[in-house]
């Protein structure tokens, strides 16, 4: 098992002041079979406490609702500690890919996993949008097809921080050849779903294993795999999901992962910074003191 | 009767359409003879002072609506009105109760069943793609489950009279059909104007309407052991239908709210008084599914209130109705309804669907193509009447746009054989006579928990122009009274 002391730290400025606001967080990491949120601790520019709602998938939000005070600027840092054990990496069936097949054809299976089949206008596709040999082929597992196609998307973009925003389609994203990890995660997504293998987008924390702090979050892919499960797929960095993801929540698309959306009453511009941290907590026992003297109060 | 009024003398009898008030011979049906006779006795004069007079009702009353165009931007007018009341004798009414309620249980099961389970999906009843491509398919609603099971609790559906006399259904309307304070002012404007008429036919009763409307709204509250608190959200004074909503809101005696008149505070919803929060529990809302949260749907909207899905998905609102119902007034998957009515019912219709072709099967778009001239041509996803192409009455170069616009998406249009919507005796001003003129009938259902109520008549639509069969006030149609005897 591994702790973490994740930060997530936002700042936004406004020109003019904001007279009333309404925004929803989506950054606390989730809890599943490989993770558990220890501590946490919300700290925020705003008079009152947020309260928390639960998004389509079940997946924790933030809301701070302002409709008395006016604010001129928008400050919050979320310190949480989580423990994380390593997540299954198995990929591999014992079915035939004919046997796969049928438990991908099934109708009650499509179904029942139609929100991650459906394709949306951010992972659209066409069949000439990407290398051919990027399809799954005749006779071949899903498990190692999966494998192929992380490989092969990590090498079809190259990373180049900025060069995409939140809108970036998979189509332009592969036209540029150039992306960030949302624009992989998406080409993935627009590859696997038309194929019948259900894809979620996934949002979430990744341990660099430095001391270098990220602008972003991170994102990755979460493929279901017939008998074997959801397995993550991190195509920017050719890496499966391991005990270095944190997930916040999985989704359609980029859209349903926003960490953050606003609607303000203000005119004027706004300009916002972020900042995300991933520690192994050793490093923050000053946080993990104090916690426990707040649990023992 | 001895004397005879010029107010029918030209009266044409016709062949094709079913005449809801003479037979093919000029006879009048019996259900008709009283009214008949009360408009026989009056002169010219005496009925267009009587005309005037219910005019004069509905513009004092403020009521009035807005239509949007290219070149008026939402000019109030007063819907038109004909005196003429359309009948419906006791025991067709019966039937049709009956089938309406039927068709309205069928959808809320439908409705549940795409955002739940998926059985008739599954079982392949109802073509997935149909629900999935539907622009009123909403992901939001996989996971939540409204307050009784019930997502349909206010249901406008359009019934015609076809040229064999009996009843068809056209379309169902699942998201905010109006029309329903028409119906209420038509009978008020009737009662002052024709007094002797109406008092001696024995005609049901349509003012229970609101009290049965807020009963409906109070029966699926968040809390069942509380009253619950009831809002009507509008989208404001510029929405077409902003009198029926104010109308609505003061006959139950509830709040008319607009969405800035809302907040969520820890996933509760409440009105802004000047005694401070007010706790809403319920709300009837006249805007789209898609300005309803701009946390969850359109950023952009000014008209919902943010954070109201996270309320609803907790269980402490109920909205009405629930967002997503749009997916089965589609008027594609409308033409599933009957298979519904069996598959989850195991009863056969009582009032069939006007038989409708879906652009994107095969062989439906073969044969659309095929059978243009007698076809009526609509897109799946518009109300009002909006879009609709009547095939025949093209020329040439129109139909070969209208089969490339057809074939461009397929998904997004259906056509109907042109049916013989039936014709009502209704008054032409400016010929001084009645002359017959298509009809339609807008029923409203209500569901609320163990309480199904259908608003007896309902709202007869007619087609002023001649030969019209767009009946929608929106494209110049107008209303009668609707009667059903006792």
């Amino acid at each position: 098992m591994t702790d973490y002391v994740i930060e997530y730290r936002t700042l936004t400025e406004y020109e003019k002041p904001v007279k009333q606001g309404a925004y929803e967080f989506l950054i606390m990491p989730c809890e599943n079979e490989t993770q558990k949120v220890k501590h946490f601790r919300l700290l925020h520019s705003m008079r009152g406490e947020p309260f928390t709602a639960r998004n389509k998938y079940g997946f924790l939000t933030h809301h701070f609702h302002i409709y008395t005070d006016s604010f001129e600027y928008f400050s919050l840092n979320l310190l949480a500690q989580v423990a994380k054990n390593p997540p299954p990496l198995n990929v591999f069936s014992n079915l035939s890919a004919a046997e796969e097949n049928a438990v991908l054809e099934d109708m009650e299976f499509q179904m029942d996993q139609q929100s991650f089949l459906q394709v949306t206008p951010l992972c659209l596709l066409g069949p000439g949008d990407f290398p051919a040999e990027l399809l799954r082929l005749d006779g071949e597992n899903v498990g190692s097809y999966l494998l192929r196609l992380n490989a092969g998307i990590h090498r079809l973009l190259q990373y180049v921080p900025g060069i995409t925003d939140a809108g970036t389609q998979a189509k332009t994203a592969l036209e540029m050849g150039k992306g960030v990890c949302q624009d992989y995660a998406h080409v993935m997504i627009g590859i696997l779903r038309p194929q019948g293998i259900p894809a979620r987008y996934v949002s979430g924390y990744l341990n660099l294993s430095d001391d270098r702090s990220d602008s972003q979050l991170h994102a990755w892919v979460e493929a279901l795999i017939p008998q074997v499960g959801w397995r993550g797929f991190d195509p920017a960095n050719h890496l499966q999901e391991n005990d270095h993801f944190i997930k916040i929540a999985h989704g359609r698309d980029y859209l349903d992962c926003q960490p953050i959306k606003g609607v303000l009453t203000t005119e004027g511009a706004h300009k916002t910074s972020y900042e995300v941290l991933v520690r192994n907590s050793m490093d923050y026992n000053w946080f993990l003191q104090e916690q426990q003297q707040q649990q023992q109060q | 009767m001895t004397q005879t009024s010029t107010l029918f003398q030209n009266y044409p009898t016709n062949a094709t359409f079913f005449d809801e008030v003479f037979r093919h011979d000029g006879a009048v049906y019996p259900h008709y003879e009283d009214i008949h006779r009360q408009f026989s006795r009056l002169t010219l004069a005496d009925f267009e002072r009587l005309n005037e007079y219910a005019k004069l009702s509905f513009l004092n009353q403020g009521i009035t609506y807005a239509v949007y165009s290219d070149g008026h931007k939402g000019a109030e007018q007063i819907f038109p009105f004909d005196l003429f009341p359309r009948i419906i004798p006791a025991p067709d009414w019966e039937k049709l109760e009956k089938g309406l309620i039927q068709r309205n249980l069928a959808l809320n099961l439908f409705i549940k069943d795409v955002y739940s389970e998926r059985k008739i999906l599954k079982d392949k009843i109802v073509p997935a793609a149909l629900i999935f491509s539907s622009h009123h398919y909403s992901e939001e609603m996989k996971s939540i489950r409204p307050k009784h099971d019930i997502y349909c609790h206010i249901c406008g559906t359009d019934l015609i009279r076809h040229s064999d006399g009996n009843y068809y259904v056209l379309e169902d309307n699942l998201r905010s059909p109006s029309g329903v304070s028409y119906v209420l002012s038509n009978r008020d404007a009737i009662k002052r104007t024709l007094s002797n008429a109406f008092r001696w036919s024995s005609v049901r009763s349509v003012s229970e309407y609101p009290a049965e409307l807020l009963a409906t709204l109070q029966s699926v509250g968040p809390k069942s052991e509380e009253r619950p608190s009831v809002a009507v959200l509008t989208p404001g004074p510029y929405n077409s239908a902003y009198y029926e909503h104010s109308f609505l809101a003061h006959r139950m005696g509830v709040e008319l709210v607009e969405g800035r008149d809302l907040f969520v505070e820890n996933n509760f919803v409440y009105m802004r008084t000047i005694h401070g929060p007010k706790r809403i529990d319920v709300i009837y809302r006249r805007i789209d599914d898609a300005f309803l949260d701009p946390l969850v749907f359109r950023p952009d909207s000014m008209l919902g209130v943010a954070g109201i899905m996270g309320a609803y998905r907790a269980g402490n609102i109920t909205i009405v109705n629930a967002p997503g119902t749009g997916v089965a007034d589609d008027k594609a998957v409308c033409s599933y309804v009957p298979a519904m009515i069996r598959y989850y019912l195991g009863e056969e219709p009582i009032i069939p669907n006007v038989p409708t072709y879906l652009c994107e099967r095969e062989e439906d778009l073969k044969y659309v193509l095929e059978h243009m001239q007698d076809l009526v041509v609509k897109p799946v996803d518009m109300s009002g009447g909006y879009g609709v192409v009547i095939c025949d009455r093209l020329s040439k170069a129109e139909l070969e746009e209208v089969k490339q616009t057809i074939l461009h998406d397929p998904r997004n249009y259906i056509a109907q054989p042109r049916m013989a919507l039936s014709v009502h005796s209704t008054y032409i001003e400016n010929k001084g006579a009645f002359e017959p003129r298509h009809i339609d009938l807008r029923t409203f259902t209500l569901m609320g928990k163990d309480r199904p109520y259908v608003l007896p008549g309902g709202l007869s639509r007619v087609a002023l122009k001649e030969g019209s069969l767009i009946v929608n006030s929106s494209q110049g149609g107008g209303s009668k009274d609707t009667w059903v005897t006792v």
